[in-house]
């Protein structure tokens, strides 16, 4: 197993802790772009760090971007990390210049109804894309499209598109854009490098880390909150039905962490594509984690937990998002289910335990 | 980032274990075409066979981590989980000598003369000397430091006086180590005054009666002792340094694959019933459940590799087991619901005669060896709640 270089992780960790505040993420959801959170994150070198140093990137490993991922759930970043790690993979892949900039993907699927046509000798875009994460403050889109029934990349910068803001239930956005006949550059078109299958499964896997850094963070912010709140003359850590919520929540929260690197490890051993089962067992582990964690924290917090006033749901937010994201959990574990059941009882053990 | 002492630090298996692990795996399968067992659940608690015992000690696959003076094999932890795990996901009949080999014989190890390690440890390690523990009590449950059997010195040795109740195949065992009071109990140290002794379970003075599992199975035991005598020789240990010796030897308890793998035969047994289904609501369960073991088997490497390198693991060892123990049950309670026809119970299927002992062995999971609400308090003292 690769392990995420740790001067990196620090570096990461006081970045966040000292500019994803409250206030910050407050902001971003009124609209404000977190400017200098992302600025910071960029010139430090974490927006692109699994890019090729030659294709503009920091060169650092899978893991690494998804040790930041992680961090970014954690303190509630409100910046496009995991879709900017998305766009960039996928145009390194391809080995084109990644660009600076905060950028979306759009994969394929029913939320994808972009077209190019080829029209005299360039091609033009054209369609509609819903729920696209962050688009209103990318500088680039990154979308699957099919040019000449080949899979291709388009690179769109921000200024071809038309975006309907829209929040997702984390409040970050979750635009609907349209865009209208764009001609292309003819460098804009790329043939993709991936499968759209490695390229899912990747979305899947930025979901469930940022889910893990969130969830760790709401067992935290729980320990905490009940060593401080006192009701009937002591903290209410001294009850044991709340040592033994807590217990269960630090439970899913360990669970949730190993399945994950579990996956991630994968990836870097065998590949996107391969890891796929791996990373659906991921997500319908943390699925599951997730509704245990916003449960038991929201339950430990009481009212004031449930205010807008306290920071408890920039993470219970984000995960009942995350967790709607690049497949709920039962699609991903019937996959798995599906696969395990075709290779019967022989082949399950040493599956779980490679 | 983490303000709380919990860590799981990634943990791998090393190519010698791999090795190993596949030596095991064709081992188990030779096993059972050869009709030496059929995969149980349960199999560390009822899976009884001497015999097999005796084979798993002639590959060297008990005492593995026991020093080679002593009958060990001085191979890791990682080793000697990778052997566990395997036998365990087979549901092999390794009953007898689980408790001796995981607890009774490390803490020999550590805390035994030089007497008691050469005259037991080298018979354990080859399956032929078994061991049961002498912990509970009536009145000591949860509350293990409440024990009241005692010792009372006398010439040459200590007289043993009261009883121990839930002695796992004490009617198996050769011997037993005993916790006991050996000075009156003092209300404000009542970790003091507590050591361990050992015994023989067929010398005088020592009376197994046999209790019987819901099932009708005996598997628990009564052990009384009237007037045993122990001599100065069995005493394992220091004379009042039990409670610490004790609790030392329980994290070995905690801490294994047996604590999330006792109804996983079962799940094959499932596995082999559903066989071509395109039933999309079993093939979600079985994915989740797939999900919840590849968790589980994480979680207990990580917790096994940090032990390996001799690291504290009491809170993150309480964790996997709580986890663990509570998901032997859940799984099977999901299971029952996906397979609807129930035939005859004079001829059952495999899986019906699995499930059906899955659920009656069932409340043991979450009580033996500690119960999850302890556990659960151990975890709160580890996040600082306590
Ligand atoms: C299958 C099996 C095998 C066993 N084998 C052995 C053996 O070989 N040798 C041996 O010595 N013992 C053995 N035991 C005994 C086992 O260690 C005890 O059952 C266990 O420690 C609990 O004690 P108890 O049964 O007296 O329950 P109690 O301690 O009376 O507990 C009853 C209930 O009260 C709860 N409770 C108790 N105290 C607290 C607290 N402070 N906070 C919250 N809840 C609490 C418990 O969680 C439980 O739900 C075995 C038990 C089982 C089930």
């Amino acid at each position: 197993m690769i392990l995420a270089d740790q001067i990196l992780v620090e570096s990461a960790t006081k970045l966040l802790s000292d500019l994803s505040t409250v206030e910050v993420i407050n902001a971003s959801e009124k609209g404000e772009w977190a400017k200098d959170l992302w600025e910071t994150l960029e010139d430090s070198g974490l927006t692109l760090a699994c890019v090729p140093e030659q294709l503009g990137g920091a060169g650092a490993s899978l893991t690494d971007a998804f040790a930041i991922i992680r961090l970014a759930g954690y303190f509630a970043a409100p910046v496009p990390l995991a879709d900017t790690l998305l766009a960039s993979y996928a145009l390194a892949q391809a080995k084109q210049k990644v660009p600076l900039g905060p950028m979306t993907f759009i994969p394929v699927g029913s939320n994808n109804q972009l077209t190019a046509e080829l029209t005299g000798d360039s091609w033009v875009l054209s369609g509609q894309a819903i729920a696209v994460p962050w688009a209103r403050h990318a500088a680039h889109v990154v979308a699957r499209v099919d040019c000449d029934g080949k899979p291709c990349l388009v690179l769109i910068p921000r200024s071809g598109i038309q975006v309907t803001e829209a929040n997702s239930m984390s409040g970050e956005p979750a635009d609907d854009i349209t865009i209208s006949d764009v001609s292309l550059a003819k460098d804009a078109i790329i043939p993709a490098a991936s499968s759209d299958q490695a390229l899912n499964n990747l979305g899947a896997l930025t979901r469930v880390t940022g889910m893990v850094g969130s969830i760790e963070k709401v067992l935290h912010q729980s320990v905490q909150y009940a060593t401080e709140r006192v009701q009937f003359g002591r903290p209410i850590a001294k009850f044991q039905a709340i040592q033994q919520e807590l217990a269960i929540l630090a439970g899913e929260s360990a669970a949730a962490q190993v399945i994950v690197d579990a996956a991630i490890g994968e990836v870097e051993s065998a590949g996107a594509e391969e890891a796929g089962l791996r990373i659906a067992a991921a997500k319908a582990r943390v699925g599951e984690a997730a509704g245990k964690a916003t449960r038991i924290s929201h339950q430990v917090h009481g009212a004031i937990g449930f205010t807008y006033e306290h920071p408890l749901h920039h993470c219970t937010r984000r995960i009942w998002a995350w967790r709607e994201e690049y497949g709920i959990e039962s699609e991903w574990a019937t996959l798995l289910g599906k696969t395990v059941i075709d290779h019967g009882p022989d082949a399950l053990w040493p599956w779980i335990t490679a | 980032m983490a303000s709380i002492a919990l860590r799981f630090p990634p943990s791998e298996l090393p190519e010698s274990a791999l090795h190993l692990r596949d030596e095991v795996r064709a081992f188990v399968k030779e096993e059972i075409a050869a009709g030496t067992f059929q995969p149980t659940v349960d199999s560390w608690l009822s899976g009884i066979s001497p015999e097999f015992s005796r084979k798993l000690g002639e590959r060297g696959w008990l005492g593995m981590s026991w020093s080679k003076k002593y009958g060990g094999h001085e191979r890791s932890l990682l080793d000697r989980f990778v052997v566990s795990k395997e036998l365990l996901a087979a549901g092999a009949p390794v009953g007898v000598h689980w408790a001796g080999d995981r607890q009774t014989g490390p803490m020999l190890e550590t805390h035994g003369t030089e007497y008691q390690k050469q005259k037991y440890l080298p018979a354990m390690a080859r399956g032929e000397c078994f061991f049961a523990l002498g912990l509970s009590e009536s009145d000591a449950g949860s509350d293990l430091a409440n024990v009241r059997t005692r010792a009372t010195q006398t010439e040459g040795g200590w007289l043993l006086n009261g009883s121990k109740i839930w002695s796992s195949g004490a009617h198996h065992a050769h011997a037993m180590v005993v916790l006991c009071r050996t000075s009156p109990k003092d209300d404000s140290n009542r970790h003091a005054g507590i050591s361990q002794l050992m015994i023989e379970t067929d010398q005088e003075g020592v009376t197994i009666r046999p209790i019987h599992l819901i099932t009708g199975v005996h598997h628990f035991n009564e052990v009384v002792f009237e007037n045993a005598f122990v001599p100065d020789n069995m005493v394992v240990g220091e004379i009042g340094g039990g409670w610490a010796q004790v609790v030392s030897e329980l994290a070995f308890e905690r801490s294994g694959p047996e604590r999330f793998l006792s109804t996983f035969p079962l799940f094959l047994e499932f596995l082999k019933v559903v066989k071509g289904t395109r039933e999309p609501r079993i093939q979600e369960m079985v994915g989740n459940l797939t999900a919840r073991y590849t968790a589980l088997y994480n979680m207990s490497l990580r917790v096994m590799g940090m032990l390996a390198q001799g690291e504290r693991v009491d809170t993150e060892a309480a964790l996997v087991k709580d986890v663990g123990t509570r998901y032997e049950s859940e799984l099977t309670e999901a299971l029952r619901l996906l397979v609807h026809e129930r035939g005859s119970f004079a001829e059952p299927t495999r899986f019906e005669s699995q499930l059906m002992k899955a659920l009656l062995h069932s409340p043991g999971f979450t009580l033996r060896g500690g119960t999850n609400e302890i556990l659960r308090g151990m975890i709160a003292r580890g996040l600082g709640l306590r």
